[in-house]
C-alpha cells in the first residue's frame, strides 16, 4: 500500500555558534537562473483539475486495464495470502476464502468477472489483494497492481463505452481520466451483485 | 407467595424474569401486529404460543400468580388459533396486545412494585383474562368472514424474509450481541494484552542493540582485510583478529539468549491471552440453574407434591452460548420430572419412599462432550401404557406396538405433541414438552436420551457439545490444502502400504483389524482435482459411520491442533462436505470438515460409483426409456427402507438420505422427480429442507412431499406454507394411497424419455 511520505518539515535555523555560516551561506546562495521565473509561472497558472477533483477512487490495474474502485469500498491493501479452495464452491469467479490479519474473507477473481485478461509478465511483487466492501458485504480481489488513491472531478466522468466488447462494460459506470489513459470506474452496487451471482 | 429477596447464583431472581419478559413481550408486541395481516401463519402463531408459554413459567417462578393467570389464557387463546379453531380477528388481537400491555407494565416496577400493581388492580385483571376468555370461546362466530380455504389447497410461499421461530435456529445473535465478562477476566485480559505491547518495544530494542554486533563485525572484516598484506599474517594482526572474533560470538550468544527469552515470554502472554479471552466464553454450569431450585419447589406445592433439586457440577464450564441455549430444555425437564414423574406424598408413602421427591440435575464433561442428566425418583414410565397409548394414538399398528422394544417406546415420549398425560396442565403438556427438548439438543448438536425403570424414576440425558467455539483437530493436507478433521469423530489415522491396498472392480480397499475397508481419495470425496501420487504408503483417516470403517486418503499428515471454529460466510450456505472454517497456526485458512456430509459422500463413491459409470456409459440403452428417480429423507432407517421398498417395487429409483442437510447435498448432487422427506430431523429439518428446495431457482419446480408423524393442523399448514406439494401423516400412513399419492404427483415410474 503507497503510504503518503510526510512533506520534510524545515528545520527552525540555529543559532551558529560561530558566528557564521555555513548554513546562511546555503539559504543566501543566488537561485539558479530561470528557477525564480518558473516558480512565477506555476504560481500564476490557473488552478490545476486537483482543486475541483473531490471524488476519491482507488486505482489498480488488471492486466492492460486500469480500474478505479470509491475509496469508501476500499478497507485495505494486502499483500496477496494464500487461497483455499472451497469444495463444490470454487468456480472461475469465486476462489475460495482467504485469511487476512486473522480475518476470513471470501476471495474472486475480478480478471475472470471483468473479462480482463491476466497480466502473467507483471512482477508478483507488484501484485496485491484489495479488500473492498460495500452493503455491509466483503469481498477480497487480486489486482495485478495497484496504484494509489486517485482523485478526480466527478463532472469531468464520461460515459462508458458500449462499443468495447468487454465483460467489465456492464459493471462501470464512466471513464475516468487517469494520466494518458482512461480507467474504468466500477459501479459498486452492479460489481457487488456480480460478485454475489458467483456464489449462486 | 412471594420471592423477596430470594437470588440464585448472585442473579436477583425478579431481574431475570424482567429480562425475560421483555423479550417475549416484544416479540409478542411485533408478532401480534404482523398476525392481524396474515391470521394464518403457522410459524408464527407458534412462536407467539411459545413466548406466552414461557412468560407464564417465567411469572410462576417469581410468585406473581395474577401475571401466571394472564399469560396462561392468552397461551390458550393462541393454542386456540393455532388448532385452527379461531381466526384472531382485529378484537382478539386488541385482547392479547392488552394482556401484553399489563405484562409489559408489571415489569416497570421492581418486585414489590409488581405485586402491589397487579394487588391493585385484581378487578381490572380479572375483566382482562374474562375478555381473553371470550376470545378464546367465541370469537370465532364474530371473526371477520377470513376465507377459510380446504387446508391442503393452500400452498403459499413463505414471505421473505419473516423468520419463522419454529424452524430457525434458537440463537441468531447480531454482531451487536453483548456478552458479559467478568470484571477480573477482563482485567487478566487488559494486563496481558499491556505487558505484550510492552514486551514487543522490548523486542525493538533487542534488534538495535545487535548495531553492536555489526559494528563488531565490521571491525573484523577491517582486520582480516589488513591481515592480507605483503609478508604473510604477522601475529599481531592475527591476534587482534581471533579477539575480535571471540568478542562477536559473546556477544551474538548473549543476544541470542535475549532474544529467545523474548519470544519465549511473548509466546506466554499470547497463550495466556488467547487462554483468557476464550475463558471469557465460558461460564459454570452454575449460572444457568439459578432458579431452578425455586421453580421445582414452587411447582410441587402447586402440584400438591413435595419436592426437593439436587444439583451438581455447578462447576463444569460450558460455552456461554451453549449454557443460555441450555436453559430451556433443561427448564422443560425438570418440570416434566416434577409434573409428570413424581407422585403425590401419599403415593410415596405407600410405596415405601419418602414422601419428598427428589430430582436431580447433574453436569459434567465426558469424552468432550457435556453431559446433563435430570433424573426423578418418581414412578418412572408405565411401558404399557406407553404402549397403548402409543396405539390409540395411530401411530403404531397394534400388531407391531407388541414388539417395541423399551428403548423404542421411549423414543415416542419425544415425538411432537405426544403427552402421556390426559389432561393438559398449566405446568407442561401439550406439545411444549419433550419434543422441544429434542429440537432444541439436535439444534445444538446434541443428542437425548431417556431410561427409566417403572416405579423407580426416570432417566433422561442430554448430550452436548462442551463448546462451539474450539475444537481439536488433525490437520492433514488434501489437494494441497489444509484441512482438519475434529478428533472426536476420527476413528484412527494409519499410512497403509501400498502394497496392501487391493483393487476390485476400481475400489480400492485394505484390511484393517481383519475387515476390509473401502478406500476413497479424500480429494475425490471433496469434488477436488485428484493427483495420484505415487509413494511407498498412504496417509489414510479412518472414519467410522453406521457401522462401517471408511478409508480417506490425503496428501500427508500435518498433525493436530486446536482450532477456533468459525462460521463459514453465511453467503456460501451449507457447503457440502465442509462444516466451519479456521486459520491454522501460519495464519492461512483451513476448512474443518463436516465428518457426517463426508461419511455420506464416501458411501456414495464406494457404493453408487459402479452404477453411475454403467449409467455414464451406455445411456444409448436407457434413452428411450428414462425411470423416475425419488429421493428418500428420513432420519429412522425403519421408515427410510419402508418407504424404500415400496417406491422400488412399484418401480421407482430410490436414493436415500439421512437427515435434512443430507438430502439438500443430495438434491442438489443429482437429478429428482420427486422428494419424500420426514420433518423432525437432526442438522436440518424437512420444513427447512423444503424451504430451500423451494426458494431455489433451479429446484423449484420439484415435487415435495412431506411424510410425519406431526398430525395437526399446524404442521400440515407449516409444511404446505414452506411449499410442500403433499402432506401425509404417519398416522394414517396406508400403502396403496401413499404410492398413488406419489403417482399422482409425478406420474407412472418410466415415462418416454421426451
Amino acid at each position: 500500500m503507497p503510504t503518503p511520505v510526510p512533506p520534510p518539515v524545515p528545520e527552525a535555523p540555529r543559532p551558529d555558534p560561530k558566528g557564521g555560516d555555513a548554513t546562511h551561506r546555503l539559504l543566501d546562495r543566488p537561485a539558479p537562473p530561470g528557477y525564480l521565473e518558473a516558480c512565477a509561472r506555476a504560481l500564476a497558472a490557473p488552478l490545476a483539475d486537483e482543486a475541483r477533483a473531490r471524488a476519491s477512487a482507488l486505482a489498480f490495474r488488471l492486466g492492460d486495464e486500469r480500474f478505479l474502485l470509491a475509496s469508501a469500498c476500499v478497507r485495505e491493501v494486502h499483500v496477496p495470502p494464500r487461497v483455499h479452495r472451497v469444495p463444490g464452491r470454487t468456480n472461475e469467479v469465486f476462489r475460495g476464502v482467504v485469511c487476512l490479519r486473522g480475518e476470513i474473507h471470501l476471495c474472486a477473481d475480478l480478471h475472470a468477472l471483468l473479462g480482463c485478461a491476466r497480466d502473467a509478465a507483471a512482477p508478483a511483487s507488484r501484485r496485491r489483494t484489495v479488500v473492498v466492501e460495500h452493503d455491509g458485504e466483503r469481498w477480497a480481489f487480486d489486482a495485478d497492481e495497484v496504484f494509489d488513491v486517485h482523485r478526480y472531478d466527478e463532472a469531468a466522468v464520461a460515459a462508458p463505452q458500449v462499443t468495447v466488447a468487454n465483460a467489465a462494460v456492464r459493471f462501470t459506470d464512466g471513464l475516468v481520466a487517469l494520466g494518458e489513459r482512461h480507467a474504468a470506474r466500477l459501479d459498486p452496487r452492479r460489481l457487488f451483485e456480480g460478485l454475489a451471482r458467483s456464489l449462486a | 407467595m412471594s420471592a423477596s429477596g430470594d437470588d440464585f447464583g448472585g442473579v436477583p431472581l425478579f431481574d431475570l424474569f424482567k429480562l425475560e419478559v421483555e423479550a417475549h413481550t416484544k416479540a409478542l408486541d411485533e408478532g401480534l401486529l404482523a398476525l392481524e395481516e396474515a391470521p394464518q401463519d403457522a410459524a408464527r402463531l407458534d412462536a407467539l404460543m411459545r413466548a406466552a408459554h414461557s412468560m407464564k413459567g417465567a411469572a410462576r417462578l417469581v410468585g406473581l400468580d395474577a401475571a401466571v393467570g394472564v399469560a396462561h389464557v392468552m397461551e390458550d387463546v393462541l393454542v386456540a388459533a393455532q388448532k385452527g379453531r379461531r381466526v384472531l380477528g382485529a378484537a382478539s388481537v386488541d385482547a392479547l396486545l392488552a394482556g401484553n400491555d399489563l405484562l409489559k407494565e408489571i415489569v416497570k416496577r421492581d418486585e414489590a412494585g409488581a405485586a402491589a400493581y397487579l394487588a391493585a388492580r385484581a378487578a381490572e385483571l380479572a375483566a382482562l383474562v374474562e375478555r381473553l376468555r371470550a376470545v378464546e370461546r367465541d370469537e370465532g362466530a364474530t371473526a371477520p368472514a377470513a376465507p377459510a380455504p380446504a387446508v391442503a389447497a393452500v400452498v403459499v410461499a413463505p414471505a421473505p424474509g419473516v423468520p419463522s421461530a419454529a424452524t430457525s435456529a434458537p440463537r441468531d445473535d447480531g454482531d451487536a450481541a453483548a456478552v458479559r465478562v467478568s470484571a477480573t477476566g477482563l482485567g487478566r485480559m487488559l494486563a496481558y494484552a499491556g505487558e505484550s505491547l510492552v514486551e514487543a518495544r522490548r523486542l525493538g530494542a533487542t534488534a538495535s542493540a545487535l548495531d553492536d554486533v555489526r559494528s563488531l563485525a565490521g571491525r573484523l572484516l577491517a582486520a582480516a582485510e589488513g591481515l592480507g598484506g605483503s609478508g604473510g599474517p604477522s601475529a599481531e594482526g592475527v591476534r587482534t583478529l581471533r579477539d575480535l572474533a571471540a568478542q562477536t560470538r559473546r556477544r551474538v550468544a548473549s543476544h541470542l539468549e535475549a532474544l529467545d527469552a523474548a519470544a519465549r515470554r511473548s509466546e506466554d502472554l499470547a497463550e495466556r491471552l488467547y487462554r483468557e479471552v476464550l475463558k471469557s466464553r465460558m461460564r459454570p454450569f452454575g449460572d444457568v440453574v439459578g432458579g431452578f431450585p425455586r421453580l421445582v419447589r414452587d411447582l410441587a406445592r402447586d402440584l400438591g407434591k413435595r419436592a426437593q433439586l439436587e444439583v451438581r457440577g455447578k462447576d463444569v464450564l460450558v460455552d456461554r452460548d451453549l449454557l443460555d441455549a441450555l436453559d430451556a430444555p433443561v427448564n422443560q425437564l425438570l418440570r416434566n420430572a416434577v409434573d409428570h414423574g413424581l407422585e403425590p406424598p401419599e403415593r410415596r408413602a405407600a410405596a415405601g419412599k419418602d414422601p419428598e421427591g427428589r430430582v436431580m440435575l447433574k453436569a459434567r464433561h465426558r469424552a468432550g462432550m457435556l453431559e446433563i442428566e435430570v433424573v426423578d425418583d418418581g414412578r418412572g414410565v408405565d411401558y404399557e401404557g406407553l404402549r397403548r397409548r402409543v396405539v390409540e394414538r395411530g401411530l403404531v399398528k397394534d400388531a407391531m406396538a407388541g414388539e417395541l422394544s423399551r428403548a423404542e417406546l421411549l423414543e415416542f415420549l419425544f415425538l411432537p405433541a405426544f403427552s402421556t398425560k390426559q389432561e393438559v396442565t398449566e405446568v407442561s403438556g401439550r406439545g411444549v414438552g419433550l419434543d422441544v427438548v429434542h429440537t432444541l439438543a439436535s439444534a445444538l448438536g446434541g443428542t437425548v436420551r431417556a431410561t427409566s425403570e417403572a416405579g423407580k424414576g426416570f432417566r433422561v440425558v442430554l448430550t452436548a457439545p462442551i463448546t462451539r467455539s474450539v475444537i481439536r483437530a488433525a490437520l492433514v493436507e488434501i489437494g494441497g490444502e489444509p484441512h482438519a478433521f475434529p478428533l472426536a469423530r476420527i476413528e484412527r489415522l494409519v499410512r497403509v502400504p501400498t502394497a496392501e491396498i487391493h483393487a476390485v472392480e476400481g475400489r480400492e480397499s485394505f484390511a484393517w483389524e481383519g475387515a476390509a475397508v473401502g478406500l476413497v481419495p479424500a480429494a475425490r470425496a471433496l469434488g477436488l482435482d485428484v493427483e495420484v501420487l505415487a509413494r511407498d504408503a498412504v496417509p489414510v483417516v479412518l472414519l467410522a459411520g453406521g457401522g462401517h470403517l471408511y478409508g480417506l486418503a490425503v496428501d500427508r499428515f500435518l498433525g493436530e491442533q486446536d482450532l477456533v471454529v468459525r462460521a463459514l460466510d453465511p453467503r456460501l450456505g451449507k457447503v457440502e462436505n465442509v462444516a466451519a472454517v479456521s486459520v491454522d497456526e501460519s495464519g492461512a485458512p483451513v476448512l474443518i470438515l463436516d465428518v457426517d456430509d463426508l461419511l455420506r459422500s464416501v458411501d456414495q463413491l464406494l457404493h453408487d460409483g459402479r452404477l453411475r459409470s454403467v449409467r455414464v456409459t451406455a445411456p444409448a440403452v436407457e434413452a428411450s426409456r428414462r425411470r423416475k428417480r425419488v429421493l428418500v429423507v428420513d432420519d429412522s432407517i425403519t421408515v427410510r427402507e419402508v418407504e424404500r421398498g415400496l417406491l422400488a417395487a412399484r418401480g421407482f429409483l430410490v436414493d436415500v438420505a439421512v437427515d435434512g442437510a443430507d438430502g439438500w447435498n443430495a438434491v442438489r448432487a443429482n437429478t429428482y422427480d420427486l422428494v419424500i422427506t420426514d420433518v423432525d430431523m437432526p442438522r436440518m429439518n424437512g420444513i427447512e429442507l423444503v424451504r430451500h428446495i423451494k426458494q431455489d431457482t433451479r429446484l423449484r419446480e420439484l415435487p415435495v412431499m412431506i411424510v410425519s408423524y406431526k398430525d395437526r393442523d399446524a404442521d400440515r399448514l407449516a409444511g404446505l406454507e414452506a411449499g410442500a406439494d403433499a402432506y401425509v401423516t404417519k398416522s394414517s400412513f396406508h400403502e396403496d394411497a401413499w404410492i398413488g399419492r406419489v403417482v399422482e404427483l409425478v406420474g407412472e415410474p418410466e415415462e418416454d424419455a421426451p
